[in-house]
């Protein structure tokens, strides 16, 4: 797939973010255009989950900026609740709130920051395919429709992009189908993706691009072929060969 | 409550209470409640003040403690030992010293000279220090995922508190908050020391003019009782409740 050149939606410059001695990212260089999704690979501890909370600003970067839409990312600025709502965060663990319906959990950001009815939340869970668990709390609910509803009320707010933190690696295999579905759904309306996975499959079949990071820094990125047919790094071919054996 | 813990429970409590009166009764000492009814209606008062004392300092308690919470979860180092500052003065020194040199030492400065209203405000601060410990508790019980997907739709931190964090802290300080509230229908015993006459002070009173001093207090423990046991009861159904909620989703 080609994409027409366009000024980036998410950038990220030099970001760096340590953990006391631990660098959980140095010096990202990362653009991602509308409408591209983009996987990130490799191994846990890598630093992807940390470069996605950058960009929801549930880290801040040590050194570096992370721009949204041109605008910077960062915890301090006074609009920055505004900000956080222009992308839509999924997480591995699901974090629904527990003490609302599957309805009430998409229904709460629109309904506090913008004063929204609740006709699109339930749009949204017609469109994960859990119209029927509207009035359910979360606890009655599989780990895939869960993550489902995550996904939903990450939309709600009509994100410009969506951030998917391992979205199926808390999940039981059989429910990795329903959920990768939905976001293989989103991607082919166009929405802007930015994944950390381990869904070679996924990354293969739907991302633009993929990239893999090692130790906080990125390794090598490229087309899923390239990177998956033709990796030129040595540490990208062990990882490789040892997720695609398994 | 299964019937035959039911049955234990009922069992083991008329024993307890047969002991304690055949123990009385070995004692050989006549006993007189004649006089403790003619002061009926001291009691009365004294229960009235009680109540009311109870109460009124346990909202207080709520207000101040909801406050002394956030500012020990505060991320300023300032705010936060403000906020240690008062939990450890409050709780390292006796009550009963503290209203103490609230109705002799502060109160005058406001000028204030009504015992109830300084007696009670001093139980509502005591009772925040302990009760804001609860709070706190409860609002860094709730998983810290919680707060960042709040947060991550855009939602203020003011609004994640309210919305996120409070209806899920709030579930779980239930069974410690009616704790609290059963500590705080004994502490108030202790705003005798300033002259107000609630339970315990009509029953030291009665004990005084009728010299009937076991039967004065065996009738106000009963009172105390009356008050505690069911709250008491009620905490551990709501504690059970809650169990069975955090597991099935059953909501309060």
């Amino acid at each position: 797939m080609t994409l027409p050149p366009a000024p980036p939606l998410i950038a990220l410059r030099g970001v760096t973010r340590r953990f006391g001695t631990v660098t959980a990212l140095e010096e990202i260089d990362l653009a991602v255009s509308k409408g591209e999704v983009v996987v990130l690979i490799g191994p846990s501890g890598s630093g992807k989950s940390t470069l996605l909370r950058c960009v929801n600003a549930l880290e801040r970067p040590d050194a570096g900026e992370v721009l949204l839409g041109g605008e910077r990312v960062d915890a301090a600025r006074k609009d920055i609740d505004r900000l956080r709502a222009e992308t839509g965060m999924v997480f591995q663990h699901f974090n629904l709130f527990p003490h609302l319906t599957a309805l009430g959990n998409v229904a709460l950001a629109p309904r506090l920051v913008r004063g929204q009815g609740d006709a699109k939340a339930r749009a949204l869970l017609g469109r994960v395919g859990l119209a029927d668990k509207a009035d359910v709390y979360p606890d009655m609910l599989s780990g895939g429709q869960k993550q489902r509803v995550a996904i939903a009320r990450a939309l709600a707010m009509e994100p410009v992009a969506m951030l998917f933190d391992e979205p199926t690696s808390a999940l039981d295999p059989e429910m990795v189908g329903e959920v990768l579905a939905v976001m293989r759904d989103l991607a082919r309306d166009g929405m802007t993706m930015l994944v950390a996975s381990h869904e070679m499959g996924f990354a293969r079949e739907v991302a633009h691009r993929v990239v893999f990071m090692d130790g906080g820094r990125i390794v090598e990125t490229g087309t899923p072929v390239e990177v998956f047919e033709r990796p030129r790094h040595d540490r990208t071919k062990a990882f490789l060969s040892k997720v695609l054996r398994a | 409550m299964k019937p035959r813990e039911l049955l234990v429970r009922a069992a083991i409590t008329v024993a307890a209470v047969a002991a304690f009166v055949a123990a009385l009764l070995l004692s050989r000492y006549r006993f007189d409640f004649e006089p403790t009814w003619r002061y009926r209606a001291l009691y009365g008062k004294g229960l009235l003040v009680t109540l009311g004392a109870t109460a009124v300092a346990f909202a207080i308690g709520m207000a101040l403690g909801v406050g002394v919470a956030l500012l020990r979860l505060s991320r300023r180092l300032a705010v936060r030992h403000l906020g240690d500052l008062y939990v450890e003065v409050i709780r390292g020194t006796p009550f009963l010293v503290q209203v103490t040199i609230a109705y002799f030492g502060i109160a005058p400065l406001l000028r204030l000279n009504d015992k109830f209203l300084v007696g009670t405000f001093a139980l509502g601060a005591f009772a925040a220090a302990y009760m804001g410990e609860i709070f706190r508790a409860g609002i860094e019980s709730v998983d810290r995922g919680q707060v960042e997907a709040a947060r991550s739709l855009g939602l203020s931190r003011a609004q994640s508190l309210r919305h996120v964090v409070f209806p899920q802290a709030f579930k779980r300080m239930i069974p410690p908050l009616t704790g609290e509230l059963i500590a705080l229908t004994k502490e108030s015993s202790l705003l005798f020391a300033i002259g107000l006459v609630e339970m315990t002070a009509a029953a030291r009173q009665v004990g005084a003019d009728t010299y009937k001093y076991l039967e004065a207090s065996i009738v106000v423990a009963a009172m105390y009782l009356t008050l505690t046991v069911p709250l008491s009861l009620l905490a551990r159904r709501l504690e059970r409740r809650l169990k069975r909620s955090e597991r099935t989703g059953v909501h309060l």
